[in-house]
């Protein structure tokens, strides 16, 4: 696992690049200065490599004469008490110090200096230099290492020359691989392949690029190592077969302790071994508390308590159910939020926030959106505008930590989902609302057969014999347009096409033929031939099984296709919502025209550049207060970063939040007057032009 | 198929540990006061006068029909005297890895499934001291507690299995707690670790969102697709804890290969040191041969490459 450390050039290599590798180390040390645990750690470590290195200086006798009566028990003369002969616990203790470090260091310095270039050149070269190279290394791994240890430190002798090269047998072949996955990944990157391409020569982009990148996951790897390197000298000595006594080591102490006064005076043995285990433990925890500092490995989120399978509610005064779904707002204000008998899901001032480690971020704001039965709502936005957010929300399925459900109600029939447990919402789940995903690779279960995860989306719901599932998954995958179904019941997810996948995803989703599909940018990672035949399947699916589908995608295209209705978000909010025809037609929102300009059409003659919306969607810490689009809207004036925009609703239920769009705006032709070049609907319906006759909704 | 290099590699570097050996080997064996010509006629009986390669491919030979030599300390055949011993040593790696797994899985697996709860950072707690304290130091705070302060426990001694299982397992709790401790902390980091990985992924998500309940979702998804890196841990580990005997049965007194393979250490009985140095790694390929099986049925994607 701690093979596995992330890409050196993500994010940090950037910067180190541009802070000429300083930046990394100060950064690194600054984070390492926030964690207590390895603080502590090292200051022990200090004060143990202080004592080892002064030892002559501080401890008052010598290591190996009687320094007083045997066995005394611990005084101010014998801070530890004296052993069987009358030595000084104290003075061995710190000399058996001095003599596991000399060692630990000596190895785990010869071991970086071998295994660098080793794994540098097998990295780097690959081939057969690595071919071999890794066999090597396979070899001694699959030796017990504390046997080899032995052999070699028993064949040798007990010098403290052959204790080290005893451990470096043990402590190589680990580190070799470590630098080598990382040489790898270093040369897979973009940049050290522009370098190579353009002649640079190999020893120089090994030294500049590679080096450097190794850097990090070698200094976690040392410091554990050496703490690795104190656990085996002190079981080497212990056997007898490293530091030979008189001269004291934590093993052979404790040896000494263990065949003489076990029994008699616990205590002596107790101090090497505590003595051992603490400088250990250190080791690892500073090991431990660099892997997090250079973000290097992620031991995942800690010191928080995961909630699994159900999304936090946590709205301060959440009214209960009914009383806002009987009374809606005063007169025809309230056209757009007033209940409708063919509503199946309302979501209604929905607000996400998360959780950042700096206080909660609010990433969805006052969300409303009505789906109908059997309608067909897109939903659309760029990227980071909050689709998948509020898709993965109406389900109750975004994790928390960090996401969070901090004010409005997702209304089912008029069942609040936000008021659910996880049982409950189980029961929506698979039967009233379906999923599908974007990435059809990860979202099946690669250690599951497709039939099992087919049978499964029936038997979570209904208790159904296998056979009669069995039978009903082979119908379904018939249904989804996958041929020889039976025959791919019994096979795996990576047997599959990124198509084919999807389509058992879908058919997994319609097993309990449920009210409503929600298709989280479904077609966003196939090939454009198979997303065109993934689009042509929901819609049929749609239309026969007469379901409602929130369809989420930034694909304006696709939407044209399938949607009836279409709500268009930016930045966490919905800025625009209309009939798909009357949005295409007529779009109120800069930020919608912006989107249609972008698009590309047959109508977009030939040789005309599509216009591109400068600018990227700002962080949701970053969310301005008043129109979150007006950094990007040639038509923003002074107003509108002002306060927040209200979403205005117009007779017709059409939604806009702009200040320009106000009736009053007609003059300045921007909510009215089309822009050139703008697409039409594929139908080539004419365009009307029609003022909208707009009003403040009542929230 | 890929075992065979291998095993090939590995078995010339046992071989070799005999040319590390300071001095002439056919002295050494001959003993002290032999003559020039019993020297002489101990070389060509060992081959010791062939190049190195060789004597290898003789040493392999007589491997392949488990010969391997005779012990030079006691002038037995060394494969009787491992036969013997063997399952002591096997029946204390085998109860030391079923400690880990009953210790270090469920443990690993809940303080995955809810990371920062108590148990959570109990279990961090509990892994952090088995990776720091060395086995022969646990071994000997044990011995210390149980074995004489409240005599719960027989502190040194053995019981075949096959005379009385009961006695056998009272004798192996404290070898195999010990043993198994290190590798129970690696289980618990390394599920956690892959439980917190899995949880997050997208299959996990989409299997809540077909309705699954928690036991179906965490217990069956999660847990089989976290239990793969785990598996690759554990098999590697066999390793550790093989050699990890030679210390724990020298501590509590077992009749394994512990004792016998250090003892051939320290008196330099070549023989003895390759035969059971083999046979460890040979047992440890087997176990990684078995973890292969396993992952493939983990992990169909395996199955197919293979």
């Amino acid at each position: 696992m701690t093979v596995d450390v992330s890409s050196p050039t993500t994010g940090d290599g950037e910067d180190t690049r541009l802070a000429g590798g300083q930046g990394r180390f100060g950064r690194a040390f600054l984070r390492l200065r926030r964690n207590p645990l390895a603080l502590a750690a090292f200051g022990y470590l200090v004060i143990v490599g202080l004592a080892a290195a002064l030892a002559p200086v501080i401890t008052p006798y010598d290591y190996a004469e009687p320094a007083g009566p045997p066995l005394a028990p611990p005084s101010g003369d014998h801070w530890l008490g004296t052993d069987g002969l009358g030595r000084d616990v104290f003075t061995r203790l710190v000399y058996a110090g001095r003599v596991s470090l000399q060692i630990s260091l000596s190895v785990v310095a010869l071991a970086v200096l071998i295994s660098v270039p080793l794994g540098l050149l097998a990295g780097y070269r690959g081939g057969r230099v690595d071919y071999v190279m890794m066999r090597i290394c396979d070899a001694f791994a699959s030796f017990p290492a504390l046997i080899l240890m032995l052999a070699v430190a028993g064949i040798l002798g007990p010098e403290p020359r052959n204790t080290v090269i005893a451990l470096l047998v043990v402590v190589l072949p680990g580190l070799v691989r470590i630098i080598r996955g990382q040489a790898r990944a270093v040369r897979a990157e973009t940049f050290v392949e522009a370098s190579r391409s353009i002649g640079t020569p190999d020893w120089w982009i090994m030294a500049r690029r590679v080096l450097p990148s190794v850097a990090s996951p070698v200094i976690v790897q040392a410091t554990v190592l050496l703490g690795t390197a104190i656990l085996a000298e002190a079981g080497l000595s212990y056997l007898g077969l490293g530091t030979r006594l008189p001269k004291p080591s934590w093993g052979n102490m404790l040896r000494e302790a263990y065949d003489t006064t076990l029994f008699s005076e616990p205590l002596l043995a107790v101090f090497p071994g505590v003595a051992i285990a603490l400088t250990v433990l250190a080791f690892n925890t500073l090991g431990d508390g660099l892997r997090d500092a250079f973000g290097i490995a992620n031991d995942g989120p800690k010191g928080r308590s995961q909630r699994r399978g159900i999304t936090t509610v946590k709205v301060a005064d959440r009214p209960p159910a009914p009383a806002r779904a009987a009374s809606p707002g005063p007169g025809a204000a309230a056209a757009a939020s007033t209940p409708d008998s063919r509503d199946l899901l309302r979501v209604e001032g929905l607000r996400v926030e998360f959780d950042s480690g700096r206080g909660p971020v609010t990433v969805l704001e006052d969300l409303d959106l009505t789906i109908r039965q059997g309608e067909v709502l897109g939903l659309v936005g760029e990227s980071g505008c909050g689709k998948s957010v509020t898709a993965l929300a109406i389900n109750r399925l975004l994790p928390s930590p960090p996401g969070q459900i901090t004010a409005g109600r997702i209304l089912l029939d008029g069942v609040d989902l936000l008021g659910l447990s996880l049982r409950q919402m189980r029961r929506v789940r698979g039967r009233e609302i379906s999923m599908i995903f974007q990435d059809p690779m990860t979202s099946l279960d690669p250690a599951f057969t497709v039939g099992h995860h087919l049978v499964e989306a029936q038997r979570n719901h209904a208790s159904v014999d296998r056979a009669t599932a069995r039978r009903r998954a082979i119908e379904l995958l018939d249904l989804v347009g996958i041929p020889a179904a039976a025959r791919r019941m019994g096979q795996f997810p990576h047997e599959l096409s990124g198509g084919m996948r999807q389509r058992v995803m879908i058919a997994a989703a319609l097993a309990n033929n449920p009210r409503l599909l929600i298709a989280d940018e479904p077609t966003t990672a196939l090939d454009v031939t198979v997303q065109a035949q993934i689009l042509e399947l929901l819609r049929s699916l749609q239309q026969d099984l007469g379901m409602a589908m929130l369809f989420v995608t930034h694909d304006l295209g696709v939407i044209a296709d399938i949607a009836d209705r279409v709500v268009v978000m930016y930045a966490g909010q919905v800025v625009e919502e209309a009939g798909v025809h009357d949005l295409f037609a007529r779009p109120r929102h800069p930020y919608t025209r912006g989107l249609l300009r972008a698009m590309p059409s047959r109508l977009t003659p030939p040789g005309e550049r599509l216009a591109i919306i400068p600018g990227t969607v700002p962080l949701p810490q970053a969310f301005p207060s008043g129109c979150r689009f007006a950094s990007r809207c040639d038509h923003a004036t002074a107003d509108c970063a002002r306060q927040p925009v209200p979403l205005l609703v117009g007779a017709d239920g059409a939604r806009v939040r702009c200040l320009l769009a106000d009736p009053s705006a007609d003059a300045n032709g921007v909510a009215a007057a089309p822009l050139a070049g703008q697409p039409r609907l594929p139908g080539g319906e004419p365009f009307q032009p029609r003022a909208p006759r707009l009003t403040e909704e009542v929230r | 198929m890929a075992m065979v290099p291998l095993a090939l590699i590995v078995s010339f570097a046992v071989f070799i540990l005999m040319a590390l050996v300071p001095g002439d080997p056919a002295r050494a064996i001959a003993g002290p006061e032999a003559t020039p010509e019993a020297i002489t006629a101990v070389r060509e009986e060992y081959h010791l006068d062939k190049p190195l390669i060789v004597q290898y491919g003789y040493w392999l030979r007589d491997a392949g029909t488990l010969d391997l030599g005779t012990s030079r300390a006691s002038g037995e055949p060394v494969v009787d005297e491992m036969a013997e011993r063997w399952p002591v040593t096997a029946g204390l790696v085998a109860a030391s890895a079923v400690v880990a797994m009953v210790v270090g899985v469920p443990l690993g697996v809940l303080a995955g499934i809810r990371p920062g709860r108590a148990l959570d950072n109990s279990s961090r707690l509990l892994a952090g001291i088995g990776m720091a304290v060395p086995n022969f130091v646990a071994a000997i705070v044990l011995i210390v507690l149980l074995g004489v302060q409240t005599r719960v426990l027989p502190i040194r001694g053995y019981v075949p299995f096959t005379q009385s299982p009961v006695d056998w397992a009272y004798h192996m709790v404290l070898p195999a707690v010990t043993l198994g401790l290190t590798l129970a902390a690696i289980m618990i980091r390394q599920l956690r670790a892959a439980m917190i990985d899995t949880l997050d992924s997208n299959f996990v998500r989409a299997a809540w969102a077909r309705g699954g309940s928690p036991r179906r979702v965490i217990g069956q998804h999660a847990l089989k697709n976290a239990s793969m890196p785990a598996l690759t841990v554990f098999g590697f580990s066999i390793a550790a804890l093989l050699g990890g005997t030679v210390i724990i049965e020298q501590i509590f007194s077992l009749p394994g290969l512990g004792p016998f393979v250090l003892s051939a250490i320290i008196g330099r009985d070549v023989p003895v040191v390759q035969a059971v140095t083999l046979l460890f790694v040979l047992t440890q390929m087997v176990v990684a041969l078995l973890i292969d099986l396993a992952y493939g049925w983990l992990n169909p994607k395996v199955r197919v490459a293979q």
